[in-house]
């Protein structure tokens, strides 16, 4: 309804409480209750659905009810009671339910975002119980919105995004269809907007499902995806492939600028950027992240301990303490900003690595379009820190050390369970050649690490020999190019035992205090093998595989050099550290088994529930005074409203409730009865008022004549005086009561 | 509102749109066609109906001062189409003091339908209600491309004024015509040269009412009383022009008139009404005889709009002659140039509400009037 301006003529939209808005009302909460169910379904991975979805469908029926009988005001008290019960009576099993309820939620958070939550200590019973509290607490949500059905509609459909952020499900495409039909049903409950809607929505959806098989639409999608990507990450053609060796690389000659990087030492930096965590079909992914999820509580204790897989390698060297720092700043110009190019040798504290995050290979950046400026410290001279960290790390036995250690064999044990996976179709292409090369020390599973060195580095140095006689993947689109290199090499060492991974990335010889700018020859990609102790080193860095890093030539990649045949000088790494090694991995002691829950102990602080009841009185003061100056404001507008009949007769309505609260009640009878009384307890010039004031009402309500402003006035004054008289007639428990409880004033 | 709703409808689309990327889901996609599509669909539709809808109105007649009423506005769909939202802009105009509303209803009409929209409305002011359908349009589910119809549909509504009871009393005017035949049977008057009715004598009586040929034949002292002339040449009349019009006086004149009027209708007194009109810049009269007279003039004297110009007293002057009546009731908000010199139509009783006019007790201070 919309008005010109406000005159003595009134005029609205007429409204009838029929049966049949009651079922509208009554439907519209319930499909609003079953789309916001859905989305705290899918968002917060809650698996008691069928009590919340019990306890909501039913309270809205209740709700309905209770509207239906015009007793809406006992609603909330009565539910207050009955929460209050509730609490009371299971408040153990309730808060065991909340924080089963809170572990589903940090799983799924882990699982889909990589997103780190503390581990709440519950043995998940009393999960049925929170779904009840919630399926209530949603339906009263829901009666709320369905007054607003505008509101509604947005608020479901932002939130059904939102929530297919966290975890696409088709599940919520029922909350988003539930918002168009809010939208379409509108505030005047239109059910023929509605039905033509449903209609023509049922056609067009059936006619999409039909046209967009499911291929279709999945290629539709992530073209979409890489579209979006490259908008927002890519403002030049990106050079590497990303992973994706489906399609030939793109070979460029350009000399145009990528990324500007400014070193303080002179040192040759591996700008790491994607990282190639497991390979099928021709294409590299990053771990997935339900995989690395599963391991949530290790990279919980991890990052609470300060390692990171990153950093790794800075964070053994400042045990050690001996090793000079650099710093680098890259200013990324048109590489793509999704990715942080760092080498193995940074920093931990401005690394971009986030406690909270679980980011076991590449470091993403935050932002709609990136990250294309930043700094990070680095260990300036890897090549001769390295072999003197390993004898630390094998030979130190403090405390730190110890610690260390102990976290680098658990993070170990994870790369283990994945870095060596290789693909079938690389097993079947290239097993026999592989074999071969390590036929003399026995299969391929059951090589020391040294065999397995020299075994991979025989089979490399024959690939790549120039001859062409072992048929290598990837030949029709990375032929001779450093990803087929790395690819080759990353599953190679795989096969022999040592866990490897492709990175793709800038390499980078820096010079001291000036700007280098990067091309695109600087571009490509290299094999990253994890070095017991040091963490994930470029192949040029490993001992014992340094001399099997790729060097780009104008022909193609060739490895150099052939290492050192095994005969056992070479090898840093000896089978006796590796024992040692093994020896520190507390595989099975309780140390290394990262439990979350012992470690993060948060419900046994009591700081934590000092907090937490502190917090929760806070927020029930802030509602209390919320909720009475919404009253207040509601009712001091019906006091102010132009009506001066209305008004008045209102003014004298909240007299007669101040009255009941001074224990003056009226009953069924007039208000004149209440006259003798008032004359007894507060004096005649008092009960003259009320007589006067209750004849002024009766023609407010009664008489078609208009009041005037000034006997509105008149029942202020009147209002006035009578609050006056409860507040100086009550005593102050009771004027608490009456004021925030009642809030009659 | 319409803007927030194309903005609604637009973020839902875009959410639609992200959430099919983000799900590979073709029922994504085709909630997102659907919200595109179905506004373009709907159009042609509502084209069509747009040309084919009826709409008819219906009122209360009357309604009393603070009355709550409803105005019913009918629509009806021949068509095979159904009408999604039509969203209809309805003023309410209050023809005497000129008070306007504006409220804007919707619904939908299933096809070869029809659906009733209602629309409360409510005045303290006494006057003429107009119900005017100022435009319509058609939309689509989304309330996103509207259709203009044209509906020649309006209707009204009179709210009927409060009215006081008054003691009116008719002075004869000497100096003016007073030269009628008819007297009222019902109650006794002045003019003696006709006879009301002859009754026994009671203390008090004037001795010029004894009638000595009957008080001889009976024997005992026979009165007789004089008749009231009925057809007197008296007029009410309602100035218009004013300069700072409000509600509640305007209200309170049109009382005051028919109160007047009703008054005089229960003394059995004829009369004229009579008030100046803006649009034509004349006088309008109306002979009143009898209540359904006063009743059936009602609506019109309420679309008597507040005048600017010309005053009605100026008017009066030159349409009607002087001594054209024996009384003249003259009801003003404020005194006029003219005002005084109204006297030579009639004997002239000049109601002004001017500045000291208090609008509460007005009724009590006209309680009792001699004309």
């Amino acid at each position: 309804m919309k008005k010109t301006k406000h005159t003595g003529l009134q005029a609205g939209i007429y409204r009838e409480n029929t049966k049949k808005d009651e079922v509208f009302a009554l439907s519209s909460s319930v499909l609003i209750f079953l789309a916001l169910a859905a989305i705290f379904h899918t968002a917060a991975n809650f698996s008691a659905i069928l009590p919340l979805f019990g306890a909501g469908v039913l309270t809205c029926v209740v709700i309905a009810l209770v509207r239906h009988f015009k007793k809406a005001k006992w609603l909330a008290p009565t539910l207050f009671i009955v929460a209050l019960i509730a609490i009371l009576l299971a408040r153990a099993p309730l808060l065991r339910g909340f924080c089963a309820t809170w572990n589903d939620l940090r799983d799924l958070w882990a699982a889909e975002k990589g997103i780190l939550l503390p581990l709440a200590e519950t043995d998940g019973s009393g999960l049925w119980l929170a779904g009840i509290v919630l399926g209530v607490l949603l339906a009263l949500v829901s009666f709320a919105l369905s007054n607003v059905p505008a509101l509604a509609a947005i608020l479901l459909a932002g939130l059904s995004v939102a929530a297919a952020f966290v975890q696409p499900s088709v599940i919520l495409l029922f909350a988003a269809g539930i918002s168009v039909l809010l939208l379409s049903w509108q505030k005047e409950k239109n059910t023929v907007s509605a039905a033509s809607f449903v209609l023509v929505g049922a056609i067009v959806v059936g006619i999409a499902a039909l046209a967009m098989q499911n291929g279709t639409m999945q290629s539709l999608s992530q073209s979409a995806k890489d579209c979006l990507h490259h908008w927002r990450f890519e403002p030049a053609e990106e050079l590497l492939p990303e992973g994706d060796l489906t399609q030939p690389v793109k070979a460029s000659d350009s000399t145009d600028a990528i990324l500007t990087v400014t070193s303080g030492e002179s040192q040759t930096l591996y700008l790491r950027g994607f990282v190639g965590d497991s390979y099928e079909n021709e294409t590299w992914t990053s771990l997935d992240a339900k995989t690395a999820a599963e391991e949530k509580d290790l990279f919980y204790w991890l990052h609470q301990s300060g390692f990171y897989p990153q950093s790794q390698l800075a964070m053994a060297a400042r045990l050690m303490g001996n090793y000079q720092s650099g710093s680098v700043s890259v200013q990324n110009l048109t590489a793509c900003s999704l990715y942080r190019y760092e080498p193995c040798t940074v920093l931990p504290e401005r690394a971009g690595l986030a406690k909270n995050k679980i980011q076991p290979s590449e470091v993403e950046t935050t932002g709609l379009r990136g990250q294309r400026g930043y700094s990070f410290d680095t260990i300036a001279d890897v090549q001769t820190v390295l072999p003197v960290l390993l004898d630390f790390l094998q030979n130190d036995e403090s405390g730190a050390a110890n610690t260390y250690l102990q976290m680098e064999s658990a993070y170990r044990e994870f790369v283990y369970s994945y870095a060596l996976s290789v693909p079938a179709e690389f097993r079947a292409q290239l097993g026999a050649v592989l074999d071969s090369f390590c036929e003399e020390y026995g299969s391929a599973d059951s090589l020391t690490k040294e065999q397995a060195q020299t075994a991979a580095l025989a089979f490399l140095e024959r690939c790549f020999d120039g001859s062409g006689d072992v048929s290598l993947p990837l030949s029709d689109t990375a032929n001779g190019t450093t990803y087929q290199y790395a690819t080759v090499a990353a599953l190679a060492l795989r096969y022999y035992g040592i866990p490897a991974r492709y990175v793709e990335g800038y390499t980078v010889s820096a010079k001291a205090g000036e700007a280098v700018s990067v091309d695109a020859k600087a571009a490509g990609a290299w094999v990253e093998v994890y070095q017991d102790g040091a963490g994930w080193l470029p192949l040029s860095l490993t001992p014992g595989l340094e001399d099997l890093s790729a060097e780009q030539t104008e022909s193609g990649v060739k490895p150099v050099g052939a290492g050192k045949e095994g005969t056992g000088d070479g090898p840093r790494v000896t089978e006796g550290q590796e024992l040692e090694q093994n020896e520190a991995e507390p595989d099975n002691s309780e140390d290394n088994s990262p439990e979350g829950g012992e470690r993060t102990g948060l419900l046994r602080k009591p700081l934590f529930w000092v907090i937490l009841i502190a917090g929760l009185l806070l927020l029930l003061i802030a509602a209390i005074v919320v909720r009475h100056a919404l009253i207040l404001k509601k009712r001091n507008e019906t006091f102010t409203q132009e009506d001066q009949n209305a008004a008045t007769a209102c003014l004298f309505a909240d007299c007669a409730s101040l009255l009941a609260a001074l224990g003056l009640k009226r009953g069924n009878g007039s208000m004149l009865e209440l006259c003798e009384g008032v004359e007894n307890r507060f004096g005649a010039e008092n009960a003259d008022k009320l007589r006067e004031m209750t004849l002024l009402n009766a023609r407010a309500l009664f008489s078609t004549k208009a009041l005037t402003k000034d006997e509105r006035m008149r029942m202020e004054s009147f209002r006035a005086d009578v609050l006056n008289l409860l507040k100086t007639h009550t005593k102050w428990p009771k004027k608490l009561r009456l004021k925030w409880l009642s809030c009659l004033y | 509102m319409r803007m927030i709703r194309k903005i609604i409808w637009l973020l839902l689309t875009a959410g639609l749109l992200v959430l099919s990327i983000q799900t590979a889901s073709a029922i994504a996609l085709g909630l997102a066609a659907c919200l595109i599509l179905l506004p373009l669909v709907l159009l042609p539709m509502n084209l069509r109906a747009a040309k084919k809808l009826k709409l008819t109105e219906k009122l209360p007649v009357n309604l009393r001062k603070g009355e709550r009423g409803t105005a019913e506005l009918t629509v009806q769909n021949p068509t095979v189409f159904p009408i999604c939202r039509l969203s209809c802009r309805v003023r309410l105009e209050n023809q005497l003091n000129g008070e306007t509303q504006v409220v804007e209803t919707s619904c939908g009409v299933w096809p070869k339908g029809e659906k009733t929209m209602k629309i409360t409305l409510q005045s303290p002011f006494c006057g003429r209600i107009r119900v005017t359908v100022e435009s319509a349009k058609l939309y689509d589910c989304f309330g996103l491309l509207g259709v203009k119809a044209h509906f020649d549909a309006h209707g009204a509504c009179v709210v009927q004024p409060d009215t006081f009871l008054q003691t009116l009393v008719l002075s004869p005017a000497a100096a003016h015509i007073d030269d009628t035949e008819d007297y009222s049977n019902e109650r006794p008057g002045y003019d003696l040269s006709e006879m009301f009715q002859i009754r026994d004598y009671v203390p008090g009586d004037s001795q010029r009412q004894i009638h000595w040929k009957l008080s001889h034949k009976y024997g005992k002292l026979i009165v007789k009383d004089p008749s009231l002339p009925i057809t007197r040449s008296a007029a009410v009349f309602w100035e218009r022009t004013e300069n700072d019009p409000t509600a509640e006086r305007t209200d309170a004149e049109a009382e005051i008139v028919v109160s007047v009027c009703r008054n005089l209708l229960s003394q059995s007194v004829q009369f004229t009404v009579g008030w100046n009109e803006e649009a034509t810049g004349h006088c309008v009269f109306q002979q009143i005889r009898d209540m359904d007279d006063l009743i059936g003039l009602l609506p019109r004297l309420f679309t008597a709009k507040p005048a600017k110009g010309a005053s009605g007293a100026s008017l009066l002057l030159q349409e009607l002659p002087a001594g054209s009546c024996s009384h003249l009731v003259y009801v003003a908000a404020e005194r006029k140039a003219e005002t005084d010199e109204l006297a030579n139509i009639g004997r002239l009783t000049a109601l002004i509400c001017g500045e000291q006019f208090n609008e509460t007790d007005y009724a009590a201070q006209l309680s009792e009037l001699e004309l």
